[in-house]
């Protein structure tokens, strides 16, 4: 068990380091290397997912390959392994949603974690660099007091959706599920009834555990399926979906795993729907929701999200993201 | 931890000898006495509430923060806030040009317990922290101490270091799980958190909750800083972050009762505290806290 040095300052600085190092010369930006490894496929990211949640379940970090410089952040806050959920956590769902990209080296894992008996939804990135865990990048949703969606934990289930590959002619490039995943934020973004994203008509989401395009679960009260929300713009509260990341792709699975923040100002606390219905924010503060989401993009269209979010400090960084200047635009 | 806590007393030695070199030397620059700083703590909350962030004299550099996060003029609280209700407290310091502001704001009707310390460098704001509790149960809510005991003079003035030494120790005493109180508490002292008294469960007064450990579950209070001392008023302006861990989910009070954990999770909590310093120790604590994730740096730790 690492112990806490200089909280405040120390693991922000290293984690600054981290991320701004590497060779700068001859590489294409953001590379280690002109040759990307072929080391770790997705077999060996997927057991690497395993001993890490096998290692977090049994609270021994000694089990999981990690590299000495390894970073670590939960709920956008880096701190050591073994601190935050590797303290509290009572067990950790065996199965879970689970995506791969050897080209990264990049794995996720969503599932259930509990908290002394406690459930909490969990979505979890990795990444493999040489034979060890180098980055982990954790969203714990715990259920609270706030509006949010918290599935039923018995009924919980795992789409195989994630899972299948997809026939060659369903599947699409890097830069275009990057760009279609991009679409879906930029739908949700101030979302007035444009949709910028390509949706499949069968298209389900499911947050922290609950399906919220169909049944009665939160946005499905008001209208079920994907596209039939965002149409009537049932997500204008979103001021922006900030700090973006598409960290992992599958392009033989049509799976793109992304971050980012919702941020929900509430300058208002009501709107109206594109069909003139009046609707009132859950909350009147400025809050942001941090998230993990995955797409499974299938003949080009979104066919299945499954996303683990939860609320943080209004406008949080994350420290894996580079925010462009703000003012420049404005 | 040993470590830890040898940083974090490494870091408060440093940033009290800061405040007593830098402090004369702001008294002697800041031409902003108390009412001046109270007045623009005043007409930031009014200029938020009119939503007029450019009828302020601000600084050519301004740092802001809410709930632990940096943001921008304008935004956060800015964009939400519709009322700023009576009464309210504050607390200055023209030696460091900082003054406070505590009080109960409306965000679309809805209450929040604001807690404000502003910076004035030149008669310029330099600097606005401000944590707001929105989720706290306002039904019995004790809506802060605005009594006299933090707006009235003491029969005689104590030195900054004693009044800050004084807090500090009530800091440490939070965190005893033997119940030690390393600084004096009058008789008497009352403590809000979120505008609550603190349950009578965990004792009648601040003296009796440390003695009964009752925030003993508190891993840590870092990120600890005075910025505000009034020496005639005996009061003290504290911010930090309270750390809860949560690898046990409850915890012993001197007497040998066990309590459940507030949270069973991981989790942070930002503060600003006005503590009342007598001549028997501390007299009264207003806390206004957040939570926030675990371990969330603050922005405000140089």
């Amino acid at each position: 068990m690492r112990t806490i040095k200089a909280l405040a300052g120390g693991v922000g600085a290293a984690l600054l380091l981290a991320l701004a190092a590497g060779p700068s010369g001859a590489q294409a930006p953001g590379e280690r290397s002109a040759v990307i490894p072929d080391d770790c496929n997705r077999a060996c990211l997927i057991k690497a997912v395993h001993s890490y949640m096998d290692a977090l379940r049994a609270k021994d970090p000694k089990r999981a390959p990690f590299a000495k410089d390894v970073v670590f952040t939960e709920n956008n806050v880096v701190m050591p392994i073994g601190e935050g959920l590797w303290g509290s956590i009572s067990d950790a769902s065996k199965d879970g949603t689970e995506a791969a990209d050897p080209r990264t080296g990049r794995a996720a894992w969503f599932g259930l974690v509990r908290e002394h008996g406690v459930p909490a939804y969990y979505a979890m990135l990795l990444r493999v660099q040489d034979g060890k865990i180098t980055e982990v990048e954790t969203v714990v949703h715990r259920k609270t007091s706030l509006p949010s969606p918290f599935g039923d934990v018995d009924k919980y289930t795992h789409d195989p959706a994630f899972n299948d590959v997809l026939p060659s002619e369903q599947r699409r490039s890097r830069e275009r599920l990057k760009s279609v995943a991009d679409s879906y934020f930029s739908t949700v973004e101030r979302n007035d009834g444009t949709v910028f994203a390509p949706f499949a008509s069968d298209c389900e989401r499911n947050e922290n555990g609950l399906s919220t395009t169909s049944g009665q679960g939160g946005s499905a009260a008001v209208a079920n399926g994907c596209e039939n929300q965002f149409k009537l713009g049932i997500y204008n509260i979103n001021k922006e979906i900030r700090e973006r990341r598409y960290p992992l792709i599958d392009e033989e699975r049509g799976v793109v795993v992304s971050t980012a923040f919702f941020d929900h100002a509430n300058f208002y606390d009501t709107y109206k729907l594109t069909d003139g219905r009046e609707m009132k924010t859950l909350l009147k503060w400025p809050n942001s929701i941090s998230l993990i989401e995955a797409f499974k993009v299938r003949d080009g269209k979104i066919w299945r999200v499954e996303v683990v979010f939860t609320y943080v400090p209004y406008f949080m960084h994350n420290p894996w993201a580079r925010p462009a200047p703000r003012g420049a635009d404005q | 931890m040993k470590q830890a806590s040898r940083t974090l007393l490494a870091g408060l030695a440093g940033a009290l000898g800061l405040f007593a070199s830098t402090a004369q030397a702001a008294a002697a620059s800041n031409a902003c006495d108390r009412a001046c700083l109270i007045g623009v703590a005043d007409r930031y909350v009014d200029a938020m509430v009119k939503q007029a962030p450019n009828s302020l004299p601000w600084a050519k550099t301004v740092r802001f923060s809410e709930d632990g996060v940096g943001v921008m003029v304008g935004d956060a609280l800015w964009g939400s806030i519709r009322a700023a209700n009576k009464p309210v407290m504050h607390a200055a310091d023209p030696s460091t040009g900082q003054v406070a502001w505590f009080g109960i704001v409306e965000e679309h009707g809805d209450p929040a317990y604001l807690a404000l310390r502003m910076k004035v460098e030149g008669g310029k704001i330099s600097e606005v922290e401000t944590i707001l509790s929105r989720t706290a149960a306002f039904g019995d809510a004790h809506p802060f101490l605005a009594t006299p005991l933090f707006r009235d003079p003491l029969p005689a003035r104590q030195p900054r270091a004693k009044l800050i030494a004084a807090v500090n120790g009530y800091l440490d005493s939070a965190l005893s799980k033997a119940g030690k109180a390393s600084t004096a508490i009058a008789p008497g002292c009352v403590r809000t958190d979120n505008g609550k008294l603190i349950d009578p469960a965990l004792g009648k007064d601040c003296a009796a909750q440390i003695k009964l450990a009752a925030f003993s579950a508190t891993d840590r209070i870092r990120a600890r800083a005075f910025p505000i001392v009034d020496e005639a008023r005996g009061v003290v302006v504290a911010t930090g972050v309270m750390d809860f861990s949560a690898r046990a989910n409850s915890y012993k009070t001197t007497d040998g009762k066990t309590h459940p954990t507030a949270t069973t999770h991981p989790e942070s909590q930002a503060f600003i505290q006005m503590f009342r310093v007598g001549p028997g120790g501390i007299q009264g604590v207003e806390t206004v806290f957040t939570p926030v994730p675990y371990l969330m740096p603050s922005p405000w730790t140089r």
